[in-house]
């Protein structure tokens, strides 16, 4: 057996070659610890060894009843970080960040039965700080030349990169599944708002052919139906442009009856408006702007608007309940005969289809000093789904 | 519009919150020579037909404010009263839930258009 040149080092014939580590093993002075010299090693510890440092597999062993490390040249990064003096240390001292997550496992293996772990998170030490790590392992116990068990062997690959990896991956996933989601929403959102236009679309053509044939209806001629039916349009159109503007939420009372009257505001006096600013509902605001039409039309042919010194006072209040009290009335035109014998469409829908978006009622009284209509709305009450003009 | 037929004698109930729509459907009728009663929900329209309103059709829109809407209404009157011919009328041009028996009358219809289907629906039942 030859000897080394160093004091208390000896090389043992079986424990050649193994790079790095098999010389830094074969020049460790091992008389110093509590495996002896190289010369009594046992020949199981030597032959693992041997095999051990010929394997491109990191592994490292722990042997004796301090479970001294051994360690190949593939396992030398996972040492990256960490003290210089793995080899030949006690496990339970130079691994002592990690070892309470270990030594059951370790016990394990003492015990003769193997382990193996996949992506075990531990927090280890790497240039003084505690940093996450993760590793998949195997401790199968190592047995010496009596059979017993003399210490263990770890064959090991860190998966922190792929671990890492793999939860970036999944959080990648996670986003764009989010943002598919999300996508699928807008879009689900899209067709809702497709529909609720289409609906919309709809009702106001309902509406207009329900103007249309009303005013052809009750007309003496053609010509005198289509010149109703264009105007009665056009004031809807006219509603409808405010409430374009409110999204088609709620218009003002007072820009409803500003934009009705303003056809027939000829000079400053004509009208006299007054109320507070109050809320209309879509349906409201295009059954006012009708009705206002309407009444706007008949004093215009026969009342207050057909003669120079007519004047029209408009005026409405609300209570505290919210509820409408709305009051047209006429003076200074010619005097009021009689009430039309007949009802026609204008009459029907400023006291019949008006009140009922109001939830009110109304009237037209033909006063000898010009005409009054009046509306009294009912307490204002949330109305889900009332905002649009009209539901088919 | 044309003269009376037979089927014009049926009473119909129209059942639809617009109270302009309601209104012109109730006009165009009556001026086909139907006898028309209206409601304005569903929920008044059953009170009325369960008071004994003598309507032999009913006419209802589906989104109505109320306990139920138009198909509620409908599948009720198709169960209480089975011999009533019912037509369904809606701004959504194709509805897959319509009791079986019903007709269906899609929105904004012509005064044509839907006293051709009253009477269709009527001659069937």
């Amino acid at each position: 057996m030859p000897a080394d040149p160093a004091e208390g080092r000896t090389a043992h014939p079986l424990l050649v070659g193994g790079g790095r580590m098999g010389e830094a093993i074969r020049a460790f002075d091992w008389s110093k610890t509590s495996l002896g010299p190289m010369s009594a090693w046992p020949l199981a510890l030597l032959n693992t060894l041997r095999t051990v440092l010929a394997t491109r597999q990191p592994i490292c062993l722990w042997w004796g009843p301090e479970l001294l490390q051994f360690h190949n040249d593939a396992y030398l990064p996972m040492l990256a970080g960490r003290p210089a003096d793995a080899l030949g240390a006690p496990f339970r001292k130079f691994w002592a960040d990690v070892w309470g997550d270990v030594e059951g496992f370790v016990d394990e293996a003492l015990a003769g039965r193997g382990t193996w772990i996949e992506d075990l998170p531990l927090q280890m030490v790497r240039d003084g700080e505690a940093r996450p790590t993760f590793w998949t392992f195997s401790y199968s116990p190592l047995h010496d030349d009596d059979g017993t068990v003399a210490g263990l062997i770890n064959i090991v690959t860190e998966t922190t990169t792929t671990v890492r990896q793999r939860a970036a991956l999944e959080a990648e996933a996670e986003r764009r599944m989010v943002a598919l989601a999300s996508l699928k929403e807008a879009e689900k959102r899209q067709r809702v708002l497709q529909r609720e236009l289409t609906h919309r679309m709809k009702n106001t053509l309902a509406m207009v052919q329900s103007v249309v044939t009303q005013s052809l209806r009750h007309a003496t001629g053609i010509k005198e139906g289509a010149t109703l039916a264009s105007q009665r349009i056009h004031a809807l159109a006219k509603a409808q442009d405010m409430l374009t503007d409110t999204n088609w939420e709620v218009a003002d009372i007072g820009n409803v009856v500003e934009a009705a009257v303003s056809p027939h505001r000829d000079h400053p006096h004509r009208f006299t408006i007054d109320g507070p600013e109050h809320d209309l509902t879509a349906q409201q605001a295009l059954g006012l702007s009708l009705a206002l039409h309407e009444l706007g039309t008949n004093a215009a042919k026969y009342g207050a608007l057909s003669t120079d010194g007519g004047v029209v006072d408009l005026r409405w209040s609300v209570s505290g309940e919210g509820a409408l009290s709305f009051r047209w009335s006429e003076g200074g035109g010619p005097p009021v005969v009689a009430a039309p014998e007949r009802q026609g469409f204008g009459t029907r829908l400023t006291t019949r289809v008006v009140p009922f978006y109001f939830d009110g009622h109304a009237a037209i009284e033909y006063r000898p000093d010009g005409v009054v209509y009046s509306l009294t709305g009912g307490p204002r009450v949330a109305e889900p789904n009332r905002s649009g003009a009209l539901a088919p | 519009m044309e003269n009376l037929s037979p089927a014009s004698r049926l009473t119909i109930l129209v059942v639809e919150d617009e109270p302009l729509l309601r209104m012109d459907v109730v006009d165009t009728l009556e001026d086909a020579g139907f006898t028309v009663l209206e409601a304005a929900d569903a929920d008044t329209a059953l009170a009325m037909l369960e008071a004994g309103s003598g309507a032999d059709l009913l006419l209802t829109d589906i989104h109505m404010p109320g306990s139920m809407d138009g198909l509620d209404l409908a599948r009720r009157v198709e169960k209480r009263w089975p011999d009533m011919a019912i037509v369904v009328m809606s701004g959504h041009r194709h509805l897959e839930d319509l009791p079986p028996m019903s007709a269906f009358l899609a929105k904004p219809f012509g005064p044509a258009t839907i006293v051709d289907t009253i009477r269709a629906t009527a001659a069937r039942g």
